[in-house]
């Protein structure tokens, strides 16, 4: 099967860099994920049924016992893998690699098969299985930037999309390369411990590119061979 | 939302509000904002705000109202002024640092009332009101270790300024990494993020800051740090030789707290509710505080854990030209006038004391019993149930406002907030109603607009804020704050505050006292939820959708309990429980939590309002509901953790909504990292 998807030979390479020490799960970055990116409130009714639709999830592990207790917090944006398996099984090429590296998501072209969302190993994709309502006036807050997605479609985290398009026009326009820091996700900007950090590793100045040399990195479930475009750091001493 | 001042900015598209950002310049959050924060414009466009002045139509509890027109509303308002003057009015209101609460203090001031009260004001916040010592002010990221002392400061106020704090002081440099140690009651989201849990009983922790502070004193002395108040220090602590059975701290970990804090020094005590929510509050916050004048005495703190006393005093300055109040009522004594019906005229400005105050300080015939009751705000709730007048406030995206506060962290700020959007219905700001009211009832205090105010504020303030050129005249320096959002106060030379210099005292901590039906009751720990903070929020789908961090539940209230515990009474997770106590009880559905002791049961505060709108109305169960006073002792909100509870079956079920996936969740050994 022909394949739509880059190999990633762009220009850039978003990576985003969570530190696991720095992390205090207060999920602050889930609530601007969701101002930002247009995401529908279920209700309490679907909600009790696991079918939120929130892009970005905050997991937490306990381990042991009263009174010896550790947590771990763990924020899960989609992975924007470099060999995706919610890719190769998408029969109309509604899910795809851009030449950033990210896994883009064609709305209008998604027939709603979901076998993308069955491939995923993570769990952040979402599916619409219904038409979710603004009520009047919450319209006025829906972000101009980002469609809202029909009943039927699959959605995930974009990475900002609209956001790192945002940064390279403005780049454009000022005929320079973008910045280090001038394009951040809407959960890098709010995260107040500055646990998630954002950037492109092609820029080999960038703050995400230094931190993903650290001695802490690791990625989820790498050695499915993913690629996985979100590193993390770990916690502890 | 809440009281911390954090600086925002706003993208807006075309007229409308989309994206709150933190302000990566400021003092508060530096950058960040919390879940709380990001919902402001959820709120600005919440389908059920109020339009229009609303006068009572029914009897009080009932919540009837019809549409009045503005003037008609304000000449009512002014006329029970009027009729209240000297000194049977009070207000309540939620922040102690905004412009509309000065607004309040000198209206009533010119009616001749001081009685102004902050609705859930904690003790360690009210302490910093004051700004009179440096020992207040500790700064997280600069420390090398803190002991927090039961502060959930995550999930409390000023979340977005901790967790920037924390992030700083854990990763701000790579090759020295901070520590934390967290003791208190129950796990808490902050708890989760230290590097050890010290599990301590409910009530203790004043004792346990003095047994730190003693093995500490001993440590210095063992390793030859010489001080000449060592002796005095080791002699002021004597005293406390049984801590380890009081605290239920083993006498080892104690003494490896206090070796942490001397090997990772320059070290701090960050003091919360786990600490000061008791009968014993002030006292165990006496107990931290010298725990702190010894760790700061002999640190070297060349990093600036402690802010210096010239910074510090710059607030003196600002507080006066703002006129901020130093101090505010007591609430109980206050509702308790009211309740005796002394009052004829209640200000209820931004807050629920209905809902949010706990049930001993009878918020609720207070109101009942004062002659007019105005409330101000976006909404209807709880409290305006007993309003004979409902005065619809501009969302914060749409008004102008101020504050003045100090950072947790020691430095004196001042806000300066510009509407964002135009407002979207015939609304009118707080600050502007009471001052026209007061106006036509001959109170007015000389200005007409809460922006005048500000400006006439700013005209005294400019020469002591950092940054701004004095040859700006107070418009234009006005103008000037307006375009970074806040501004510093100036540092001034200062000999008051900051000082430690009398010779140490230890204070003495008593031990705590409950109120319980039985001996073996459990201890009722309510505690404020990082999703929906203390209530104010609470009818935010976003906030309500949210997984709370802990327990990943989400629309709705429920009780932990220990897992043992459970066991033992037989209990499953969503099992409907019946929590008793002397004042009242509740229903909420049992969570199994392992971060609560097997003798403890936890709530999570503002849910269960009897009036919110349609998401928050009968959504869980008040905890506050069934909290009340240690018999004889007087209560004001603060010891709300004074408060033993029986835990019976009801026999229903009700299922938690938990975070997961329609998938099934991930059930095997717990992730290693």
């Amino acid at each position: 099967m022909k394949s739509f998807n880059s190999n990633g030979d762009g220009k850039h390479k978003w990576t985003m860099v969570v530190d696991l020490d720095r992390c205090n799960g207060c999920g602050a970055c889930t609530v601007a994920c969701q101002a930002e990116n247009n995401i529908a409130v279920v209700g309490e009714k679907l909600a009790s049924e696991k079918r939120t639709m929130s892009w970005l999830r905050v997991e937490r592990y306990f381990e042991g016992e009263w009174p010896d207790l550790r947590v771990i917090f763990l924020p899960m944006p989609c992975q924007q893998c470099g060999n995706a398996p919610c890719e190769p099984v998408c029969p109309v090429f509604a899910t795809y690699r851009n030449p950033d590296g990210l896994n883009a998501m064609v709305y209008n072209r998604c027939v709603g098969v979901r076998f993308c969302g069955n491939n995923c190993p993570y769990g952040v994709r979402k599916f619409n299985w219904f038409r979710y309502k603004w009520e009047k006036p919450l319209q006025e807050q829906l972000n101009p930037d980002v469609s809202v997605r029909e009943v039927g479609v699959m959605e995930k985290c974009t990475f900002c999309m609209q956001r790192i398009r945002r940064g390279k026009d403005a780049a454009k326009d000022e005929a320079r390369d973008v910045r280090d820091g001038e394009v951040v996700t809407a959960c890098a900007q709010s995260c107040p411990t500055g646990a998630i950090i954002f950037g492109d590793v092609k820029d080999p100045e960038s703050r995400a590119a230094k931190l993903v040399k650290s001695k802490r990195r690791f990625r989820l479930l790498n050695e499915h061979g993913t690629e996985p475009s979100v590193v993390y750091l770990k916690g502890g001493a | 939302m809440c009281n911390a001042g954090c600086g925002i900015m706003v993208r807006t598209v075309m007229g409308r509000a989309k994206k709150v950002e933190g302000n990566p310049a400021h003092p508060v959050n530096g950058g960040g904002v919390c879940a709380l924060g990001q919902a402001a414009v959820h709120q600005l466009y919440h389908p059920e705000r109020l339009k229009l002045p609303l006068l009572r139509s029914g009897p009080r509890g009932t919540n009837a109202f019809k549409e009045v027109s503005w003037p008609d509303a304000l000449a009512r308002l002014a006329d029970n002024m009027k009729k209240a003057e000297g000194g049977a009015s009070y207000a309540v209101v939620s922040n102690p640092h905004d412009a509309v609460t000065v607004i309040a203090s000198k209206t009533l001031k010119k009616m001749g009332s001081d009685n102004l009260a902050v609705q859930g004001l904690s003790a360690v916040e009210g302490r910093r009101l004051a700004a009179a010592s440096a020992l207040h002010f500790p700064d997280m990221a600069k420390a090398g270790c803190v002991l927090m002392l039961g502060s959930d400061v995550f999930a409390g106020e000023a979340a977005a300024h901790y967790g920037d704090r924390f992030g700083r002081m854990r990763r701000g440099n790579e090759s020295k990494r901070g520590m934390m140690i967290y003791a208190g009651t129950r796990l808490s989201l902050t708890a989760a993020s230290a590097d050890r849990f010290v599990a301590a009983k409910e009530g203790s922790l004043g004792v346990l800051a003095l047994a730190v502070a003693r093995e500490y004193v001993s440590l210095l002395k063992g390793r030859g740090t010489v001080n000449p108040k060592t002796a005095a220090w080791e002699k002021a602590l004597a005293g406390n030789a049984d801590a380890s059975s009081k605290t239920g701290v083993p006498e080892d970990a104690i003494k490896k707290i206090a070796r942490d804090l001397y090997e990772h020094g320059p070290s701090a005590v960050i003091a919360g509710d786990d600490l000061t929510a008791h009968t014993n509050g002030a006292q165990a916050l006496a107990a931290a505080d010298f725990l702190n004048s010894i760790l700061r005495e002999t640190a070297d703190d060349k990093d600036g854990v402690w802010p210096p006393a010239e910074k510090l005093s710059g607030y003196e300055t600002i507080r006066k030209s703002t006129g901020v109040p130093e101090k505010f009522a007591p609430l109980g004594p206050l509702l308790a006038s009211a309740a005796n019906g002394k009052m004829k005229l209640g200000l209820i400005i931004d807050s629920d004391p209905v809902q949010a105050l706990p049930a001993g300080l009878n918020a609720r015939k207070a109101l009942e019993a004062t002659g007019f009751v105005a409330v101000f705000g976006c909404f209807l709730n709880d409290t305006t149930r007993y309003a004979d007048l409902v005065l619809p406030d501009h969302q914060f995206l749409e008004a102008w406002s101020a504050q003045a506060a100090v950072t947790p962290h020691g430095t004196p700020f001042f806000n300066a907030q510009q509407p964002v959007v135009r407002p979207l219905y015939g609304t009118m700001q707080s600050g502007d109603a009471i001052l026209k009211a007061a106006t036509m009832a001959g109170f007015g205090i000389g200005v007409d607009t809460q922006e005048a105010l500000l400006l006439g504020m700013v005209g005294d303030l400019r020469r002591n804020l950092e940054g701004v050129p004095p040859a700006l005249d107070g418009k234009k320096a006005w103008e000037h704050v307006l375009q970074r959002g806040f501004a510093v106060a100036s540092a001034k030379p200062s000999s008051a505050p900051g000082g430690s210099a009398k010779n140490p005292e230890a204070p003495r901590v008593d031990d705590p006292l409950f109120t319980g039906l039985a001996p073996d009751d459990f201890f009722l720990h309510p505690y404020t939820a990082a999703n929906i903070g203390d209530g104010r929020v609470s009818n935010i789908s976003w906030l309500l959708e949210m997984p709370e961090p802990m327990t990943s539940v989400k629309w709705g209230s429920w009780v932990e309990i220990n897992p043992k515990t459970a066991a033992r009474l037989g209990i499953a997770d969503g099992d409907v429980l019946k929590v008793e106590t002397k004042f009242g009880s509740a229903e909420a559905p049992a969570c199994i939590y392992p971060g609560i002791g097997p003798d403890t049961i936890a709530m999570p505060v503002g849910f269960g309002h009897l009036d919110f709108g349609k998401h928050a109305r009968g959504r869980g169960a008040n905890v506050m509901s069934i909290v009340g006073d240690v018999e004889g002792k007087g209560f004001d909100y603060t010891a709300f953790r004074s408060v033993k509870a029986t835990v019976t079956k009801t026999g229903k079920r009700m299922e938690l909504i938990r975070e997961g996936n329609p998938k099934g969740d991930y059930e095997g050994e717990v992730f290693q990292l």
